[in-house]
This record gives C-alpha cells, structure tokens and sequence, in this order.
C-alpha cells in the first residue's frame, strides 16, 4: 500500500487510492458507496485510510478518468 | 503439452514515455498528428484505467519501468507537488504497474522498457505491446536485439498509441465503447 507524504497528510495513516469500478466493491467498501446515487459501471476513486478499522471514501468520476484526474489536481 | 493444456495468452500493454507525455498533456494539440496523437493516446489511457478498475487486485493490463514513469511525474508535477498532484501520481501508479527490480532501474529509459517486453514475452503467458509515440522506437528496438545476434527480430509488436487504440477496439469492443461514451463529454463539456 502507498504511504502518502507524512507532511501532506498530517498525521501518520497509510493511504491508498485507486479507481475501481462500483460493481466489483465489496464489504464495507460497497456500503459506503451504496449510500450514493451510483450505478454498477460508475467509476469511482476509493481512498481507503487505514488506521486501526479501514475508512473507505468514495468519489464518483464524471466523464473520462485522464480528464477528470487533470481537472482534479488543479482544484 | 498438447495445445489443450495451453492457456490463452493475456494482453499486457508496456509503456513508453511518449505514451504518458501526449495522454497527460493539458494542451490539445493544434497541429492534425498531434491532435490524434494525443486522443489516441488519452483514449488508450482511459482504456487502461477502466480495465484496472475491474480487474482483480495483482492482475496487470499495464507496465512500465520506474524510469518512465517516475520522470513522467517529475515532469507532470515538477519538484514540489501539490497534494493533488501527488494523489493522482498514486492514482496512476495503482492502475499501472511500475517495475523498479534492481534489474530494471539500472538500464537506460529506453532499455527498460525493452527488457520488461522480452521478459514477459520469453517467461510469462503474457503477450506485451510497446506502446510508443516515437517512431525511432523500433529501430532502437531492433538494435537492442542485433547486438547479441544480428538476424534476431523483434518477436512483440510495437504499436503507436493510434495502432494500439485500433487493436484495443478489436480486442475489448464493450470496454471501447464505455471509453468513448465517457470521452464524449470531454468534447460537450470544454
């Protein structure tokens, strides 16, 4: 699992982030996103935190993934 | 072993530095190559984003050496990342495998991506394609395989990022069509 920069984070916690498709989450993962509007063929980016329990963050991406990561690291 | 007992070789896509430099360039190109250069290559990017994105975690649809892609992210991002810049570094580095063996990170740019296809071509049931926008690629190719014996051939294709997206069409149709369908919206929307 990629450990972000500890400065970036701010706090000792491994991060990993990566795109998935929404039907091929499972457990926990799965729940989370099922808590928004998302269909099976979305592609959402899943930033898992893990601390002691994983903490799961889902991020819907709208249209094309190049175009939105581009747009995404200027915000 | 009879050809029965032969599993179906996987496609394994290796990529160059040219390939991440038009697929990340922020810029449409003016001029007519370039610009489909550059949708080729996003295309295939987007192609190989959404087939990570199914695929079982540990299996690969595409590689690269720790060369291309850490001078990609150099250049991507320059020497002081922004939090962003570096979570989208992460991001790709999830959806392609970066090679960085002591073996592999001690060649030239160019050479690691040619020993990475001819060791998944020679022990793997992989079938890899260069992915490359140079065209001087192939001839570096064929110097790399005529050092040790000069009639010996290139035995993967090397494919430009348009030649790739043609084969990825043929090769994954459902998955072609969901990438153009999102791409769409790269042109509606700017």
């Amino acid at each position: 699992m990629d450990k972000l920069d500890k400065k970036l984070l701010g706090k000792t916690m491994s991060v990993d982030i990566r795109i998935r498709k929404v039907k091929v989450l499972q457990g926990r993962a799965k729940e989370v996103a099922g808590k928004s509007k998302l269909s099976p063929d979305d592609l959402v980016i899943v930033t898992t935190s893990v601390g002691s329990l994983p903490e799961y963050k889902i991020e819907k991406i709208d249209g094309d993934p190049v175009s939105f990561l581009l747009k995404r690291s200027k915000s | 072993m009879g050809d029965a007992d032969v599993q179906p070789l996987e496609v394994i896509l290796v990529l160059c530095h040219s390939f991440f430099h038009d697929a990340f360039c922020v810029q449409r190109p003016v001029d007519e190559t370039l610009f489909k250069n550059w949708l080729s290559s996003r295309f295939v990017a987007n192609l190989i984003i959404e087939r990570q994105a199914e695929l079982p975690e540990g299996s690969r649809f595409a590689v690269t050496s720790d060369q291309v892609f850490t001078s990609f992210a150099l250049k991507f991002h320059g020497q002081k990342p922004s939090y962003r810049q570096k979570e989208i570094v992460n991001i790709l580095r999830n959806s392609i495998y970066v090679i960085n063996s002591p073996s592999i990170i001690k060649l030239s740019i160019d050479d690691s991506v040619l020993v990475i296809c001819d060791t998944l071509y020679s022990r793997s049931n992989y079938t890899p394609i260069l992915v490359t926008n140079i065209p001087k690629k192939r001839e570096k190719a064929e110097e790399f395989y005529r050092k040790k014996d000069p009639k010996a051939k290139i035995p993967y294709q090397i494919y430009t990022a348009v030649e790739t997206q043609a084969y990825l069409r043929g090769r994954f149709p459902e998955l072609a069509a969901i990438v153009e369908r999102r791409m769409k919206m790269l042109f509606t929307s700017s």
